[in-house]
């Protein structure tokens, strides 16, 4: 005994221990998206999650006076500067901006000019005038001491129209007043990127926490902020699903203490049971903690769930112990009800693997949790059946939930016809019912709803920062920068036209930001058209301009051009965040993200963008639903097959159809029940109800195995007393997980906790329907 | 005259020299302050300019006119009506750019020293802020009976790489004529006169 406790010790301590080392959770929803067709588009997904741009938050200070506004965000951004968790903070384009950009530009002004100025270097001396005269204009102005400095060598302004265009790619809708960012009303604007991802929602709590306290401070001084922040979203759920978690966990464990302490009367066999649950939880938590690098809020709380599966396991030992146990001690009644567990446990388990080879990250990771948590929960019992007492006394409550059980149970072998007759009606119903169910793949109703007062922040923020719409984009991915460019510029004309059908208010591409070398030499190439300066100077003496005014314009052109500008020169310079947020290196080369804004008709769009290649319509949503429904075809007939499997695994162990059936057939009508009352319902069907459904196969199965083994009167009154205190507990705690706020939960819970009734109502009508000949004799 | 004795008297009159000079340079402060405290507008003033470009780009000057105004302590309007209509307002740090039929450009007038400095250097003598304007200028001043000129040299590189030179000349209270030379050797000249 002193081995194997010694053994559970190690073993327990080795999961908490990496289960503490390896603790990090994480809701980010793409976690659940993942495809086999889709794997660039996938891993845009996933690098964008954790991305600069989703990193970043951006505040929105608005006071009375702007003055005040500006001065509380120059505080706030002092006191993020100062903290470890935050990776850079911006107030304002750095002071050398505009400077850096020249540095960078003005000797690529030529391979940026617009489209305009290409054609006027062809174009005669009489349209070349009309450039003289806008020059002319711009020097009359107040902006002439500016122009000036450049035009000599610069006369159609190309190095001024390039400037507005970085301006609007790096700044969107904002300006800057003092040399803060702000909105055009004079709210201030402050940005922070954090250096863990936004669904890193345990790193994000305490800049969260110091967020909150700052901005209650403002407001108290007459300054009202407004928050953009993936962070708040992860971590509420975050926060709701540990919350969820340990409601479940910490109820499920006082029933189930209770109802130890009600049907066993020993604190041993409590004991036993909850370092059985702490071996299978600790060690799921850990291998997937291993596997994926974290836990997603979900597998959390179903973790949760699984204590009610779990249970059942030293739940049926217990009773068969103390009602029908072997007087050679427990680890001997254990060997009596082993192949009962086993094939319990292991159709269980065959299922949850199912789920854990699934291609959606989060999905497999909730099958590994729970193949790997029922592994260690039957592997676990073997260890702590020596805690067990070794003779345990039936309570007086046991022997009379026995007595009772065993004298309804005689009733329903007495009464087979109308045991057949039920299971005929529940089937009946069933067939007329099933068909009525609606699925629903929309992905995203499986996390925690935003709340809508956050959702309408988001909004406000987005609107007054001009940014592009959220979960809807361009992808360009090619596997060169330079053919990625290319791309972008064979779509911007497209996209250019969907803007003028109005499917789309508009778009910001990052070819403002550069252009493809073979772009930027066509550029080059058409200004340096044979007379085109000789041209200018005619042109532009013609109208007023000093003879040889543009000889230094004429000097450029006539030398080679430079080499062409590319990303890496980008990167250093104050454009560098725009361009981090644009550009997403992959695995086998690179996505550019063009955004858009006001998507009014997706289709249109998707059409524009389908002929460029390489370039996708992203709809994040409408991706992860068309994933997700992919996803729910797949499993169906995974379902089936593993319903199928287990069928021949009971008929291999059994070797009889009745008892097959006996075994068999809960598991299917109480599954088959539970759908049926969700499309009676009108309740759309979600992933996270088949996987309720799933659970319900499994321990509804095991009810049925339960009681086909049983061998004797005493072994059957232990099975039908643990089938209720197993059904107890799944009831239970997969009751109060319908009670989570999370809806993957909720469904969940739901689904499992109606089918462990079911399975509780039916499992003793189909014993007695298909072994009411053997089981009434026994109990005779 | 003995030697003695014409030395006492070079020795009295190198003393006498600074002290001199001090009082001359306070004559010069009283003088420049009673000026600027001149200039400064009551209320809003509104001129109407005609700016004269002499650009190293252009064969010959170029000339602008409209309107001017300034409202005590930081507003200033600068209304070009010929021969392209624009308008400049800038409003504290920011200065708003618009013409017919494009979008209004906002600048912030701190990423701008240039912009900045020229913008200053008006609203600091309309606002008669002599202090401010000591800190950022070398001040200069002449009279000549109701005539004055004063010259502002920048005092920062990042202003003196735009501007090298301003000078106003008015005659008694009222300011007449701005003086702009550029580093690059541009030179602007702006007249003022009352509005009708």
């Amino acid at each position: 005994m002193n081995a194997r406790l010694v053994g559970a010790a190690l073993w327990l301590a080795l999961a908490l221990g990496v289960t503490a080392q390896r603790w990090q959770v994480s809701s980010e929803v793409p976690s659940l998206v993942a495809s086999r067709e889709h794997p660039q588009l996938a891993e845009l997904s996933r690098r964008m999650a954790s991305g600069p741009a989703a990193r970043t938050l951006a505040l929105v200070f608005s006071a009375p006076d702007s003055v005040d506004a500006l001065s509380a965000a120059r505080e706030l951004a002092a006191e993020f500067a100062a903290r470890g968790d935050v990776e850079h903070v911006s107030l304002g384009p750095p002071a050398e901006a505009l400077a850096a950009l020249e540095a960078l530009y003005f000797t690529h002004r030529f391979a940026f000019a617009d489209a305009e100025t290409q054609r006027l270097a062809r174009a005669s001396e009489h349209e070349l005038r009309g450039a003289a005269r806008t020059l002319r204009a711009a020097l009359a102005g107040p902006e002439s001491s500016w122009i000036a400095q450049h035009a000599a060598r610069d006369p159609l302004l190309t190095f001024r129209a390039q400037l507005a265009r970085l301006e609007a790619a790096q700044r969107g809708a904002l300006e800057t007043r003092t040399g803060q960012w702000a909105t055009a009303d004079g709210a201030a604007v402050l940005f922070a990127r954090t250096r863990a991802s936004p669904f890193d929602a345990t790193a994000q709590a305490p800049l969260l926490a110091a967020l909150e306290e700052a901005r209650a401070r403002l407001t108290a001084r007459g300054v009202s902020t407004q928050l953009s922040a993936l962070h708040r979203f992860a971590a509420e759920a975050q926060q709701t699903a540990q919350r969820d978690a340990q409601r479940i966990s910490l109820l499920s464990l006082g029933a189930v203490a209770a109802l130890f302490a009600l049907l066993f009367g020993s604190l041993r066999t409590l004991a036993a049971a909850a370092l059985q649950l702490a071996l299978a939880l600790s060690t799921a938590s850990a291998v997937c903690l291993l596997a994926f690098g974290g836990l997603h809020p979900l597998t959390l709380a179903f973790g949760g769930a699984l204590i009610g599966v779990c249970i059942d396991y030293p739940i049926h030992l217990a009773h068969h112990h103390a009602l029908a146990g072997d007087p050679r001690g427990p680890l001997a009644t254990l060997r009596a009800v082993a192949p009962a567990l086993v094939v319990g446990a292991l159709s269980s388990i065959a299922g949850f693997a199912g789920i854990a080879i699934s291609d959606l990250p989060g999905l497999r990771e909730l099958g590994v949790f729970g193949a790997v948590g029922l592994m260690a929960g039957l592997a676990a019992l073997w260890v702590i059946a020596p805690i067990f007492p070794h003779a345990l006394a039936p309570t007086p409550a046991q022997q009379r939930l026995a007595a009772w059980l065993a004298r309804g149970y005689a009733g329903l072998c007495a009464n087979r016809g109308a045991c057949l007759a039920l299971l005929a009606g529940i089937c009946a119903a069933i067939a007329l019912a099933a068909p009525r169910a609606r699925f629903s793949d929309d992905v995203f109703a499986l996390n925690l709803p935003p709340r809508p007062e956050w959702m309408a922040e988001e909004a406000r923020v987005q609107a007054l920062l001009g940014a592009g719409e959220r979960g809807r984009f361009v992808a360009v991915m090619a596997a060169s920068d330079d053919e990625a460019l290319e791309r972008l510029e064979a779509l911007a004309p497209r996209l250019g036209a969907a803007v003028a059908a109005g499917s789309l208010a508009g778009f910001d591409s990052p070819h403002a930001l550069l252009r493809s070398p073979s772009a930027q030499a066509a550029s080059e190439r058409a200004l340096r058209e044979p007379g085109f300066a000789a041209r200018i100077e005619r042109a532009f003496s013609a109208e007023g301009f000093a003879p040889g005014a543009f000889a230094p314009f004429a000097e450029e052109l006539a030398r080679p051009a430079p080499a062409p500008l590319r990303a890496a020169a980008l990167a250093g310079s104050p454009l560098a965040d725009a361009l981090a947020a644009l550009r997403v290196p992959l695995h086998s080369g690179v996505a550019w993200v063009v955004t858009l804004r006001g998507v009014s008709d997706p289709a249109a769009v998707e059409h524009a963008v389908t002929s460029v290649p390489g370039a996708e319509f992203v709809d994040q949503r409408r991706l992860a639903g068309e994933l997700y429904a992919g996803y729910r075809a797949q499993v169906m007939p995974l379902l089936a097959a593993g319903i199928a499997l287990v069928a021949l695994v009971l008929a291999a162990r059994f070797r009889s159809l009745a008892r097959a059936l006996a075994a068999g057939l809960p598991a299917l009508l109480a599954a088959g029940s539970v759908f049926s009352v969700l499309a009676l319902r009108g309740e759309p069907v979600t992933l996270l109800h088949l996987f309720g459904l799933l659970l319900v196969l499994c321990f509804a199965e095991d009810y049925g195995v339960f009681l086909v083994e049983a061998r004797g009167a005493g072994e059957l009154s232990a099975s039908l007393t643990s089938i209720v205190a197993a059904s107890a507990t799944t009831a239970l705690s997969f009751g109060l997980l319908a009670l989570s706020d999370f809806p993957a939960l909720a469904a969940l819970g739901f689904t499992a906790g109606l089918g462990s009734l079911a399975a509780l109502v039916i499992s003793p009508l189909t014993a007695a329907a298909f072994r009411s000949s053997r089981d009434a004799s026994l109990l005779r | 005259m003995s030697r003695v004795v014409r030395l006492a008297f070079l020795a009295a009159w190198l003393c006498a020299l600074p002290l001199a000079a001090a009082h001359a340079g306070e004559a010069d402060d009283a003088k420049l302050a009673e000026r600027i405290a001149k200039l400064r507008a009551p209320g809003v003033l509104e001129r109407e300019f005609v700016e004269t470009k002499q650009l190293a780009l252009l064969a010959a000057p170029l000339e602008s006119r409209g309107v001017m105004s300034f409202a005590p302590p930081d507003r200033l309007r600068w209304e070009t009506r010929e021969p392209e209509p624009s308008l400049l307002e800038v409003a504290g740090d920011v200065v708003e750019f618009s013409k017919p039929g494009a979008k209004p450009r906002r600048i912030d007038l701190t990423r701008e020293p240039g912009a900045r400095g020229l913008v200053d250097a008006v609203r600091l003598l309309l606002s008669g802020e002599l202090a401010a304007l000591r800190r950022d200028y070398e001040l200069a001043l002449s009279e000549d009976g109701a005539h004055w000129r004063l010259s502002l040299t920048p005092r920062a590189a990042a202003l003196r790489r735009v501007v090298a030179r301003m000078e106003f000349a008015g005659v008694a209270d009222a300011p007449r004529e701005l003086l702009l030379e550029f580093a690059n050797g541009d030179r602007s000249r702006v007249l003022f006169e009352a509005a009708p």
